[in-house]
């Protein structure tokens, strides 16, 4: 949670040239913020193992005694990526699961990405769009995705596609109404300036809608992958056989505490990566353009 | 850079940019008139600077030129020809510059010239000329929030004048520059308006920038605020020449001339 909070500050003043961009850096990575990078974390790691040593109770009716000590997890964790310490069908195995994960996570986002910027934008800046699609929206938005769950099962099936459609319902909203929000609020000084330049409506729709909505855009982007991954364990733990939300339902039924926390421990970590590997895009693909800058 | 060169390859067309208003009103849903009974002539190639009290409209009636804003009543034509929707035949500059943050200064002038469809070549030596002509050479591939204001609305004036427009509409340029940018500004448009040759309408609140600028000077009076519509009070012609020293006796007549009708109540 910390990581992707700080990651988030650094990385909007990373793609902003500001006047002193080493300077933000060097705080970033001085001594001091490395050396209070430690002390949480490893208060937690102990506070585990000792909770789960004298079997603590917690609230919530947290039964410590039930978990396996940080030492245990780890090496199950280890042992699911090189095999050889804990014997069992997941040993050394964990790479397909990886791979099918992420194959259902970023059909199912792609998809949500290239229908809802477009869809979003035009929504943002065409009155008759919005009129002809906002009451749908409005109704059928606020019913969590995890309530589409059990209907995609038995309409679509269980397997690859109803996972993936869930991943698409999840990511597709807040990217939609994100990217909409950012296209309504670019300023009309910006679209006069393209009209008095000879730039024709549907190409300021391109060119000056677009890159001016990136803000908006990349966040609602964010927002969307982390549902992603969300709905991507749900539609994952009922029917398919392969993938870490199917792991972890596994290791619900076979009451294997420590694979469960491994496939916790490895989407969480997916999660972080697939993050910076979005904003690494975005400075792809807009060419360190300063996009993500405030515009007034 | 060399004047011949300014006079020889950046001067526009010298015969378009007659702007003519008349009887223009504006008015918003069935409200009353913002403003009306507007006529004005403005011949080719002349700067025309029009001041006024705020909320008389004097804004509204460089919008209605650039098709921002339509006009409720009356004709708006440029070359004889009516005014409609925005076109790079009537440029405008901002006095928030309106760059676009995510183009290089470069980027920026080029767009124009790019929406004309004109050649890769051609609008590189464009780019170059007229960023020569604004003295920013040398920030081509800088991004606008890296400028300070003074060069953003070089960069504005640049992009407009790259289009080669018939008339420069300006809004308050200069109003948002420190006072030593401005003066500066202000005797690089001389420079600049002189070698183009375009047509410039230029609205200010400084009646000394009009005075120092402009070959007439119009005043608006009245609006919304007032209960009487904006209209013109008085059109100053101002014959100083092109060098204006704004101490000698003959500016500062004019100047106090024109600040006693701005200020005059109706």
């Amino acid at each position: 949670m910390t990581a992707i909070a700080s990651a988030s500050s650094t990385t909007i003043k990373d793609a902003t040239p500001s006047p002193q961009p080493t300077d933000t850096k060097r705080k970033r990575w001085s001594p001091r913020a490395l050396l209070l990078a430690f002390p949480v974390p490893i208060a937690v790691l102990v506070f585990w193992s000792l909770g789960v040593q004298f079997g603590w109770n917690l609230p919530f009716g947290i039964r410590m005694a039930q978990l396996p000590t940080p030492s245990q997890a780890g090496l199950r964790l280890t042992d699911l990526f090189f095999g050889g310490l804990v014997p069992g069908p997941y040993s050394g195995d964990i790479f397909r699961h990886i791979w099918a994960s992420l194959v259902r996570a970023a059909s199912g986002f792609g998809l949500a990405a290239v229908l809802a910027v477009p869809f979003g934008i035009l929504l943002g800046r065409s009155k008759t769009v919005t009129q002809l699609f906002e009451p749908l929206i409005n109704v059928v938005r606020p019913i969590p995705v995890t309530a589409w769950a059990p209907l995609a099962l038995i309409v679509i099936g269980i397997g690859d596609r109803s996972a993936i459609f869930l991943v698409f319902l999840a990511a597709f909203f807040p990217m939609l109404i994100s990217t909409s929000a950012a296209a309504a609020q670019v300023p009309p000084r910006l679209l006069e300036a393209a009209a008095m330049l000879g730039m024709k409506p549907w190409k300021r729709l391109l060119y000056v809608v677009a890159p001016a909505s990136v803000p908006g855009i990349f966040s609602g982007l964010r927002v969307g992958l982390g549902l992603a991954w969300a709905l991507l364990v749900v539609g994952e733990m009922t029917g398919v056989n392969i993938g870490l939300g199917a792991m972890i339902m596994e290791g619900r039924v076979v009451s294997q505490i420590d694979l469960i926390m491994s496939g916790m421990i490895i989407i969480g970590v997916l999660g972080f990566l697939t993050d910076r590997f979005l904003v690494f895009a975005l400075k792809v693909i807009s060419r360190n353009r300063p996009v993500l800058q405030e515009i007034k | 850079m060399s004047t011949s060169t300014e006079s020889t390859s950046i001067s526009h067309d010298t015969t378009t940019g007659a702007l003519s208003f008349s009887n223009v009103g504006k008015r918003y849903g069935d409200g009353p008139f913002a403003m009306r009974g507007f006529n004005l002539e403005v011949s080719p190639g002349e700067l025309v600077a029009i001041v006024g009290a705020s909320g008389c409209g004097k804004s509204t009636v460089l919008r209605m030129i650039a098709g921002f804003e339509s006009h409720s009543e009356g004709e708006i034509t440029l070359d004889s020809r009516p005014v409609s929707s925005p076109g790079p035949d009537r440029g405008f500059v901002f006095q928030d510059y309106g760059l676009f943050p995510w183009l290089t200064v470069a980027e920026n002038v080029e767009l124009g010239p790019k929406e004309k469809g004109l050649p890769r070549a051609e609008r590189r030596d464009l780019v170059e000329q007229y960023l020569e002509l604004v003295g920013l050479g040398r920030v081509r591939e800088k991004y606008p929030h890296q400028l300070s204001g003074g060069m953003q609305q070089r960069v504005a004036i640049a992009r407009v004048l790259a289009n080669r427009p018939t008339v420069m509409l300006m809004d308050e340029p200069f109003g948002a520059l420190d006072a030593l940018t401005r003066e500066q500004m202000q005797e690089d448009l001389s420079r600049i308006r002189r070698s183009v040759g375009t047509t410039v309408l230029f609205v200010t609140h400084s009646i000394e920038e009009a005075v120092r600028l402009a070959d007439r000077v119009v005043i608006m009076t009245g609006g919304l605020a007032h209960g009487v519509s904006g209209h013109i009070r008085r059109i100053f012609e101002i014959d100083l020449g092109p060098d204006r020293d704004p101490t000698s006796v003959e500016f500062t007549d004019l100047e106090r001339m024109i600040s006693r009708e701005v200020h005059a109540k109706d």
